[in-house]
């Protein structure tokens, strides 16, 4: 039974603007100096409220920064939330950056044994699946040859065929699916139909409306971190790209972040140059 | 913490499949492959008995009575316990960034990636003590070394315990502070002269043999050269040392896991 209940859940990022933090800037903050590297606060996710069970297909669409692939790190249990409860049930699987979770340097057998073992499959139970993924993915003797050498569509094609052969009740896709060919884009299609027949519970991001028309009984419209429509497919689609027509807010990537951002450098050097 | 524990054996194909991918791609294009890491430590002690035996003053070197022999065996049995304990904690820092990409996408227990890093350099110490042990036959002329085999497992787990919590420490040290595996680098290599690896405990200063009373590392030292090295099983105060300090350590690890888990997330 997977189940996902997000209820006023928010979730903010502490970032500085260079990310690296020394020992130095800790110890000038302890000692009150002005730091030269202040934190500013991402509001990625604003009270959000979401239920889905059994049976869900839900697309997820948005402008580029809304917050789309953060909720769904938010799902996979990846960014604990800031404030709010976070419930997700059952075994989840996600398929986010393609490069993500792959040893570049192993062959694409051994990386079909990892992934599995990092979704909990044993060797026992990965000796019947494995052929069937190879199959699946199509990559025939590329699956002998280190995983660096492999194209994005390759990879995905990899990903793809491991993650939804062991069997996940919550599956997570970040989207990955555009960088598969035709061919592949058709198959994974009819998996995802099979997956969802036997009732599991699908979260998908997706740029392409046409995904969302085929794939998922739901839709969530999302614009900077909130939730701004949620229903059938077909309408919010419909109202998302009325909204492209007409110049508004819902377009404009940035926005919501807080805090002070630190002067460059450049305004001290300008100092100099004009004492000098 | 049981649950952790629990967790991590429960994905135990995960890091064991990781562990031998490390081993396999750090020998891939080598001759000798993984005898470099026993070569390493014996080639060093080697250098160190013929070069610098009597700059250290580290041994009677004109003393015709095998004390040189005797002193490679207590170089070798200290270098190769001082390289795992080092390159645990050094390669150790890196385990939570090198392993970000699993991280960023299936949460995992976080002790299953320090974990990684200290069975792979604990699988080198197993092999290097291996050939450690017959070495030290050979160069003290008797075979009280291997008569003692029997006393090590015990130590070696203890030790393994001990430098999985402090790589697990220093993994989440660097996660906050990018530069703490240099600030490592450089307290390891000081405390490599401090600490009796080269130089036996009686031939160092006063000072030094106080500061090493408190030295954690000595611990494990003294433990493993007690069977292989002095020819004795461990003292019952020796043991109970070695106890605490690695509860102590693995009490902090446990600690540092619990409380950070959640926030480390937002500094890699």
């Amino acid at each position: 039974m997977a189940k996902i209940e997000l209820n006023d859940l928010s979730l903010t990022f502490n970032i500085r603007q260079e990310r690296k933090v020394t020992l130095k800037e800790y110890l000038s903050r302890m000692l009150f100096l002005p730091s030269r590297n202040p934190r500013v606060a991402v509001h990625a996710l604003n009270d959000l409220n979401l239920t889905a069970a059994d049976g869900d297909r839900i697309g997820i669409i948005g402008h580029n920064g809304a917050g789309k692939s953060t909720l769904l790190k938010l799902l996979a249990g990846v960014y604990p939330p800031t404030k709010g409860t976070r419930v997700v049930e059952g075994r989840i699987c996600s398929l986010f950056d393609i490069s993500l979770g792959f040893e570049h340097e192993a062959n694409g057998w051994d990386n079909i044994k990892y992934r599995a073992y990092l979704m909990g499959e044993t060797p026992d139970t990965l000796k019947k699946k494995i052929q069937g993924i190879a199959d699946f993915s199509e990559l025939g003797d590329f699956l002998n040859i280190p995983v660096r050498y492999y194209s994005s569509g390759m990879l995905v094609r990899l990903a793809f065929s491991i993650s939804t052969a062991v069997e996940p009740e919550v599956l997570l896709i970040d989207e990955v699916l555009s960088a598969g060919d035709m061919s592949f884009q058709i198959k994974a299609r009819e998996r995802m139909k099979d997956m969802m027949a036997s009732a599991r519970l699908m979260v998908l991001v997706t740029h392409e409306m046409a995904n969302i028309d085929t794939l998922c009984n739901r839709a969530l419209w999302m614009q900077h971190g909130r939730i701004l429509m949620d229903g059938k497919p077909a309408e919010v689609v419909e109202a998302y790209q009325r909204s492209m027509t007409a110049p508004s807010e819902a377009h404009h990537v940035g926005g919501g972040i807080t805090g002070e951002l630190a002067e460059p450098e450049r305004d001290e050097a300008e100092a100099v140059n004009s004492a000098a | 913490m049981l649950t952790h524990l629990r967790s991590i054996w429960t994905f135990r194909h995960f890091w064991l499949a990781l562990v031998r991918s490390d081993l396999r791609t750090r020998y891939r294009r080598s001759v000798l492959g993984i005898g470099w890491s026993v070569l390493n430590p014996i080639l060093m002690s080697f250098v160190i008995v013929l070069g610098f035996a009597k700059v250290l003053n580290a041994a009677d070197v004109d003393d015709s009575s095998g004390a040189l022999f005797k002193y490679g065996a207590f170089l070798l049995t200290g270098m190769c316990t001082w390289d795992f304990m080092r390159n645990s904690m050094s390669q150790g820092a890196h385990a939570l960034t090198h392993n970000e990409s699993y991280i960023r996408q299936c949460p995992l227990p976080y002790g299953i990636y320090p974990l990684r890093t200290v069975a792979g350099t604990g699988i080198h110490f197993l092999i290097t003590l291996t050939v450690v042990v017959p070495i030290c036959c050979v160069l003290m002329n008797t075979t009280t070394p291997l008569e003692m085999m029997w006393v090590l497992p015990p130590i070696v787990v203890l030790l393994f315990v001990f430098c999985w919590s402090m790589a697990a420490i220093m993994a989440f040290a660097n996660a906050y502070f990018h530069d703490t595996h240099h600030l490592i680098e450089v307290v390891m290599t000081f405390l490599f002269f401090l600490t009796p690896v080269m130089i036996p405990p009686d031939r160092q200063g006063k000072y030094i043999q106080l500061i090493n009373e408190y030295n954690p590392f000595n611990v494990f030292l003294q433990l493993i050269r007690a069977p292989l090295y002095h020819g004795m099983t461990p003292s019952v105060e020796l043991w109970l040392q070695g106890m605490a300090l690695t509860a102590v350590v693995f009490g902090a690890a446990c600690l540092v896991i619990g409380t950070l888990q959640r926030r480390v997330i937002f500094q890699l």
